[in-house]
């Protein structure tokens, strides 16, 4: 168990997290009614508001307040409780992250900001929209700092030792999501802000869509990675075995910071104004991925493997029954690794045929 | 660091796999233009109307064997009067937005196209099959966005 004011900050993250999933799943299900025509929608409320509600708050604030949530948690346990300055900023960045949800939540509602989560210009909401946004993105930076700071200390602690494969984890999807961030900041600061409050006539939306997808992309391993912790910390520990190899998780981390930064046009590859030479080429280093992903696949069959083996399991695949189906700890977290292989081959070569 | 033999087979495998895959798609790409629809042509798209191909929107016959057509796209719809094409030939489509953001897609084919204010779309595609087929913009636009749809008639 963690230091109890450690949790209270993690809980804060994950109730956020979870009131924002129920509000915004609550929209994906008015959809359903709103389209199969067996609900009339009020005057001020149209399907867009709810789709854009539904968007931001599953996608953006969901996921990033149960990160947190987790982080927190995590960094907590395997490198001690908090300082006093590491548990004010994370903090000071839940209230900030809070703050812009709130605010761009209520654009939304107020349909102020019928824009969908991606925005694209020359759609316009109101500057207030963009604002709450930018300060989801500074809560989530002082978050994430104070989290480094955590880090730092420990390493100031205990000097030549090989740090918790959490804590690398954590730090390493931190400066994922902080080069991510870099994209969206630019153009929600110098594009966005200045022409929503009108003071700049015209903004540039072919820079405003590369600059999104520069950071719409790395977004969905800033999801990703946190299972991927789950599947090399947690999943290992359920099963009661060691990790397959320490060192090639560290390394898949890191190659998820590498590919993670130019491949953002494989998202605008029907689009004009980029070459088909920039097209292709972040294509090829989008499909990197697929090597530290395969050497996750490896390493978890291998774990499941060892695991079912020690426990008694012969031939080719005994191991596979004796895994520890009727523990949910394992099993959700199981299923949620199956769909996501044939998800991922089949999303990916989808793009390709076009 | 080390690495059981098994994995080694492993990530071998998946990497040439990687880059057999990837190396067709980039020869099919570069030597055969099977590109995805695109182009680096800019337009002012408060002059949309004024400017070549787009003043006079629709099918235009470039030789016996192309077609261009021009379409304007705006919240909510196209403006392209007439879409009538002969399957069998090349047709170039060039389409532009005054507005926001529209796609130009039509359904059944390989015709996927983002719409930018201030640039212009390219992409050719040939139709094997006569009939009429239905265009959408698959991109968000507004309020109507759902309205927005056309057809064209392959003959």
């Amino acid at each position: 168990m963690i230091a109890a004011q450690d949790r209270k900050i993690a809980l804060w993250n994950i109730g956020v997290a979870y009131t924002a999933f129920l509000i915004g799943t609550l929209c994906g299900l008015l959809q359903v009614f709103i389209r199969n025509d067996a609900l009339q929608l009020p005057a001020w409320l149209d399907y867009y508001q709810i789709l854009t509600a539904h968007g931001v708050l599953l996608a953006l604030i969901f996921t990033t307040f149960f990160i947190f949530g987790f982080f927190i948690t995590g960094m907590s346990k395997s490198l001690g409780t908090f300082g006093p300055k590491v548990r004010l900023f994370s903090w000071i960045g839940f209230w900030v992250t809070l703050l812009g949800t709130v605010m761009a939540t209520v654009m939304i509602v107020s349909g102020e900001a019928s824009v969908l989560y991606t925005f694209y210009a020359p759609l316009k909401g109101s500057g207030w929209f963009y604002v709450g946004l930018a300060l989801v993105i500074v809560g989530t930076w002082i978050s994430s700092f104070a989290l480094v700071g955590h880090y730092v200390v420990w390493r100031r602690n205990h000097k030549g030792e090989l740090s918790p494969l959490f804590a690398f984890m954590t730090i390493t999807t931190i400066i994922l999501w902080i080069i991510a961030c870099l994209g969206v900041v630019a153009t929600v600061l110098f594009q966005y802000i200045p022409w929503a409050f009108g003071w700049t006539d015209t903004i540039n939306v072919e820079l405003s869509r590369s600059l999104f997808w520069y950071f719409g992309h790395p977004l969905v391993y800033f999801w990703l990675l946190p299972a991927y912790m789950a599947w090399y910390v947690i999943v290992p520990k359920i099963l009661g075995v060691k990790v397959f190899s320490d060192s090639l998780a560290r390394l898949s981390f890191v190659l998820f910071i590498l590919f993670s930064i130019p491949v953002g046009f494989h998202h605008q590859l029907t689009e004009p104004g980029i070459s088909n030479f920039w097209k292709f080429l972040q294509v090829v280093l989008t499909f990197m991925v697929i090597i530290p992903s395969l050497m996750t696949a490896f390493s978890m069959f291998a774990n499941f493997e060892i695991s079912g083996r020690k426990k008694g399991g012969t031939g080719l695949f005994g191991w596979f029954t004796k895994l520890p189906w009727k523990d949910v700890r394992f099993t959700s977290i199981f299923i949620a690794m199956a769909f996501f292989i044939p998800g991922g081959a089949a999303e990916s070569s989808m793009q390709v045929s076009n | 660091m080390h690495l059981h033999k098994f994995e080694k087979i492993w990530l071998t495998f998946g990497i040439v796999a990687l880059a057999v895959f990837l190396g067709v798609v980039g020869v099919s790409a570069f030597s055969q233009d099977h590109t995805p629809a695109g182009g680096m042509d800019t337009i002012d798209p408060k002059k949309v109307n004024e400017t070549a191909p787009f003043d006079k929107p629709g099918v235009t016959q470039l030789d016996d064997d192309t077609y261009q057509v021009a379409i304007v796209a705006m919240a909510f719809g196209y403006n392209a009067p007439d879409l009538r094409v002969p399957a069998g030939k090349e047709i170039i489509f060039k389409v532009t937005s005054t507005d926001v953001v529209h796609s130009f897609t039509i359904d059944d084919t390989k015709v996927n196209m983002m719409v930018v204010p201030g640039r212009i779309t390219t992409k050719s595609y040939t139709f094997d099959k006569p009939g009429k087929y239905l265009i959408l913009c698959n991109e968000y636009c507004g309020t109507g966005h759902h309205m927005m749809f056309n057809e064209i008639e392959v003959y």
